[in-house]
């Protein structure tokens, strides 16, 4: 026995040493979870360095959720979930109620005259949109504005906000870890006890955030109507945001509906990622969210783009210098090819030593920056492969489009080479690990949710680098031949006015 | 028992439970204890004379961060060559290295999945480093050799030059780069050295030459800061630094002059025409304070409540949440080298552009006119207070603490008084430093948008002259 021991010793030394890498297998080695009865499912991350922690909650809803006619209203509805409840943002909410029925009332007139289209009554708008206003006026005698913000900065609150996605959307913010009881009041209440205040004066926000994101910025200008133009029938088509149209034509009625389908705590994922406790966390979930009712599963139509069968084109112009965009529908994101394409897009335009950027931008000088993504508009469903790229005058949009199909020609006619999987193996081994994932509390409690949320496996990365070595270069080029042909593309190109059509 | 008592007890019973339901709904019952945080500091070692090492341990996951910092950037750039030293820094990393051809570099860095740039601000040039533990090694040998040993391949001096020059073509592509580019020339005068902008001319005329001349001069044997954050054990590294930089000389970096700030434009209404858009870019402000201001902390708390406290700021109430006017708005007096800016900003529609600086300007002229409220000045220093530990929450910002405060020359014991002179401001401090650093009678107003939709309404605010500017070339 003794004898045996020192080997046996040394062999457990070496094999922690060797095994060193802390997450060799994913986040669950060091993640901790629970799910109340509801439902909703917790995930914590502890580590006790610094006292503070993030608090995320993540809903399974984004644009790919709207139909037409209601499209903006998931980031809407993110936007409504600041406004309180009825004892947070309110000194009197039984008074304010009053006044806010009332403004419904009037906002479904107004919803139902502008939906008249080229019929509706004008002056019948511009008078509810005046009355509207004028309410709006009498609920601030009542309403404690943007309190949410005040509780949580009061309490060392820091990176308070939300962002909404084509595939989810997402709450959150950093706290003292002290705090920790503070961000379970507010979030639990938030979801369960809203009031939907500023529902018809926040449209102008949005107005103003839309005109910002997409009418006076050349990206997002050329961006929606591109894939406006990709897709035909999925929800991937339209734009974050919304349409102005739909933005300014929400009822309350659709959007507690909206509420009622969606943010219900079995849609909903929550994560604390920092210096707390997993028995903190678990009682607090208990005592803020187990009384939200659990909801049926949340509708999730199907809607299976029709097959493309001939390139589409769309040139957009607006004042600033060229930018093209080129994009290919591609596989599901479960389908194995779909992590083919993943090495695919690394190979191409992952770092100064891949192919786009070291033919196109180092050495020919043709284009300022390139850019290959394997998902342009989520991974809840089959997305687009997209280039994006932007021509060095004098080189034109058309010149940089020509070159990038010479590269895509190569890959479909021969075999990428075993230095090129095995840097892209490694460039992805290494972004599990990067400082942005990992180091802050905020990016980490991001990553692990989208791992649980959209692809219900919190080592969803760590093993999709671990089918990465399986890939072969023969696959790469059998996807590359699969996808990237004519009549599956579809090009947006952005030039200026002055410029008239094509180069 | 009597009946009534029990009656009585029932009451109280349901009260309790009544008000315990509603009391977990508001946050007002939750009471915390201040957070007792005293923040952390980062290893210090001296590796030699002009070498000085910062480190902050951590072994959660198999990587580490590092920077290495020269105190010299583009001030030192001349006159005609605005952007030599940000060319410097890129091309220390694209030209290649004299026993490494660019290509080979940039495989084996990519291969290793290990990231490296090279950027140079005003005041610093730095290369930084990211990479998994067990390529360090590796790693690091191509970062020393980078700053040791570049080779300025002049192809990849072409291809840097030409996509600066298509970076220049591009500068005015987002229509915000035009308000706070074109803003900061009218409050300093273009000439200003601090915000010198780099022109296609300018670009054209750098010559390897003036590339290897500018690393001799203020790159090669400089003084260095170079801090590690991550996986890695701080005494086998500084083995490591007093190798690597044995022969490295650590003399101080020239010291470019400093230029007093004064304000350049008269204060007024300027419009920059940029008939295609659907929004107006408003900048607002005139300049800021020096960053050794003695108020250099407390200012924060009047920024807060004017307009960097998100929802809390009055900007952001008043022109956002209450009337619908921006996505987008923010505000406050900055500090800078000499003199930062003071700048309000926000992006509206055309229509709403009047309606919107007078508000700002009300807003501007309210704060140095009266207290600020006892509500507002303690949300301000709570979140000031509460929310100090965040600077600390990674081993990276520990680094970035510590080696900034050095930088910008605040005193030894500036964290450490954080939150005591936070707490000692007033209503009557805040007054007193709104009246020192924002003058609503200086304001240079400058608007970017559609003119033929906005000069009615800019004149009908009736702010004298309305001064026209030229979209400059670049």
């Amino acid at each position: 026995m003794k004898k045996s021991f020192v080997p046996v010793f040394f062999c457990l030394v070496l094999i922690l040493l060797i095994s060193r890498p802390v997450f060799s297998t994913g986040l669950s080695d060091k993640v901790k979870s629970f799910t109340l009865p509801n439902g909703m499912t917790f995930y914590v991350y502890e580590r006790h360095d610094v006292p503070t922690f993030a608090g995320m909650i993540m809903v399974k809803v984004g644009s790919a959720d709207e139909r037409r006619g209601e499209t903006g209203l998931a980031h809407f509805f993110e936007h409504m979930a600041f406004k309180g409840t009825p004892v947070i943002g309110t000194r009197d909410y039984a008074k304010e109620k009053v006044i806010l029925d009332e403004m419904d009332k009037l906002g479904d007139e107004l919803a139902a005259e502008y939906l008249k289209g080229e019929d509706a009554d004008r002056a019948k708008m511009t008078a509810l949109r005046d009355k509207l206003k004028a309410l709006q006026e009498e609920t601030l005698k009542y309403v404690v504005k943007d309190e949410i913000d005040k509780f949580y900065s009061e309490n060392g609150g820091e990176f308070l906000n939300a962002s909404t996605g084509t595939d989810t959307t997402q709450y959150f913010v950093m706290l003292p870890s002290n705090r920790l009881e503070l961000w379970f009041l507010i979030e639990s209440e938030r979801f369960k006890n809203l009031v939907f205040r500023e529902f018809y004066s926040e449209r102008d926000v949005i107005a103003e955030e839309r005109r910002m994101g997409e009418d006076n910025n050349p990206d997002g200008f050329l961006w929606e109507q591109f894939t406006d133009i990709a897709y035909v029938l999925h929800p991937y088509r339209h734009s974050v945001v919304g349409y102005m149209e739909d933005i300014q034509s929400y009822t309350k009625a659709k959007a507690v509906n909206f509420l009622k389908t969606f943010y219900i705590p079995n849609n909903m994922k929550a994560a604390v990622v920092g210096d707390v406790k997993l028995e903190d966390v678990k009682a607090l979930a208990e005592k803020y969210f187990s009384d939200a009712p659990k909801g049926e599963q949340p509708p999730r139509p199907f809607f299976v783009e029709p097959q493309q069968k001939g390139e589409r084109r769309v040139t957009v112009k607006f004042e600033a210098e060229p930018r093209l965009e080129i994009g290919y529908h591609a596989f599901a994101p479960k389908e194995r090819d779909s992590l083919v394409l993943s090495m695919l897009a690394s190979i191409l335009s992952r770092g100064d030593s891949s192919r786009l950027v070291r033919d196109l931008v180092t050495n020919k000088k043709l284009a300022l920056d390139i850019y290959a993504s394997p998902y342009s508009h989520g991974q809840r469903y089959a997305s687009l492969f997209e280039i994006s790229g932007s021509p060095r005058f004098p080189h034109t949009v058309g010149e940089l489009e020509k070159a990038v199909w010479e590269h895509l020609e190569k890959l479909k006619k021969e075999p990428v080479t075993k230095e090129e999987t095995d840097k892209a193996i490694n460039q992805a081994e290494a972004s599990l690990y990067r400082a942005s994932g990992f180091a802050q509390n905020i990016f980490l409690a991001m990553r692990l949710l989208r791992n649980v949320v959209i692809f219900d496996d919190l080592d969803w990365d760590f093993k999709r680098v671990e089918a990465m070595k399986t890939v072969t270069p023969e696959e790469i080029m059998a996807a590359a031949g699969k996808v990237f042909t004519e009549s599956n593309r579809t090009v947006g190109v952005l030039l200026r006015k002055e410029k008239g059509g094509e180069q | 028992m009597k009946p009534r008592k029990l009656l009585a007890l029932l009451a109280a019973g349901v009260a309790l439970v009544a008000a315990s339901a509603l009391a977990q709904k508001d946050p007002r019952v939750l009471k915390f204890p201040d957070l007792e945080f005293k923040p952390e500091k980062p290893g210090h070692l001296r590796i030699r004379p002009g070498v000085d090492f910062y480190f902050k341990e951590n072994h959660e996951q198999p990587s580490l961060s590092v920077m290495i910092l020269v105190k010299s950037g583009s001030l030192l750039d001349p006159k005609d060559k605005t952007g030599l030293a940000s060319l410097t820094l890129q091309l220390m990393k694209s030209g290649g290295t004299k026993s490494l051809a660019p290509d080979r570099l940039e495989d084996r860095l990519d291969f290793l999945g290990s990231t490296l740039y090279g950027a140079a601000s005003s005041e610093f040039s730095q290369l930084s480093l990211w990479t998994l533990t067990k390529n360090f090694d590796e790693s690091w040998k191509l970062v020393t050799d980078v700053l040791m040993n570049p080779a300025f391949d002049k192809d990849r001096l072409e291809t840097e030059k030409k996509k600066e020059v298509e970076s220049i073509r591009r500068r005015w592509d987002y229509p915000s780069s035009v308000g706070f580019y074109l803003f900061q020339d009218l409050v300093y005068g273009k000439d200003y050295p601090d915000i010198q902008r780099t022109t296609a001319k300018g670009i054209d005329s750098i010559t390897r030459e003036d590339v290897q001349a500018f690393y001799d001069k203020n790159i090669r044997g400089r003084e260095l800061i170079v801090a590690f954050a991550g996986d890695f054990a701080a005494p086998k590294m500084a083995d490591v630094l007093k190798a690597t930089f044995r022969d490295w000389p650590g003399k101080l970096a020239a010291k470019p002059p400093l230029a007093k700030a004064v304000l350049a434009a008269k204060p007024g209404l300027y419009l920059i025409d940029k008939p295609d858009m659907t929004q107006a870019i408003i900048c607002l402000g005139h300049l800021g304070i020096n960053r050794l201001d003695p108020d250099n902390v407390e200012i924060n708390i009047m920024n807060f409540i004017y307009g960097t406290g998100s929802f809390n700021s009055r900007l952001m109430r008043e022109v956002r949440s209450n009337r619908g006017l921006a996505y987008a708005t923010f505000g406050a007096v900055e500090e800078g080298r000499d003199r930062g800016l003071f700048v309000s900003f926000c992006q509206t529609k055309t229509q709403s552009a009047a309606e919107a600086i007078k508000l700002i300007k009300d807003i501007a002229a309210d704060i140095t006119a009266k207290s600020v409220s006892a509500e507002e000045l303690e949300t301000a220093k709570k979140y000031e207070q509460n929310s100090f530990v965040h600077k600390f929450d990674s081993p990276l910002s520990v680094l970035r603490q510590e080696i900034s405060n050095k930088l910008m020359g605040y005193p030894e014991n500036y964290l450490a008084t954080y939150i005591p002179r936070i707490k000692r401001v007033d209503a009557p401090k805040v007054l007193a430093m709104a009246k020192r650093t924002i003058h609503p009678n200086e304001l240079v107003i400058l608007v970017v948008g559609k003119k033929s939709e906005l000069l009615a309404q800019l004149k009908a605010l009736n702010l004298g002259e309305i001064t026209e500017l030229p979209l400059p070339k670049e």
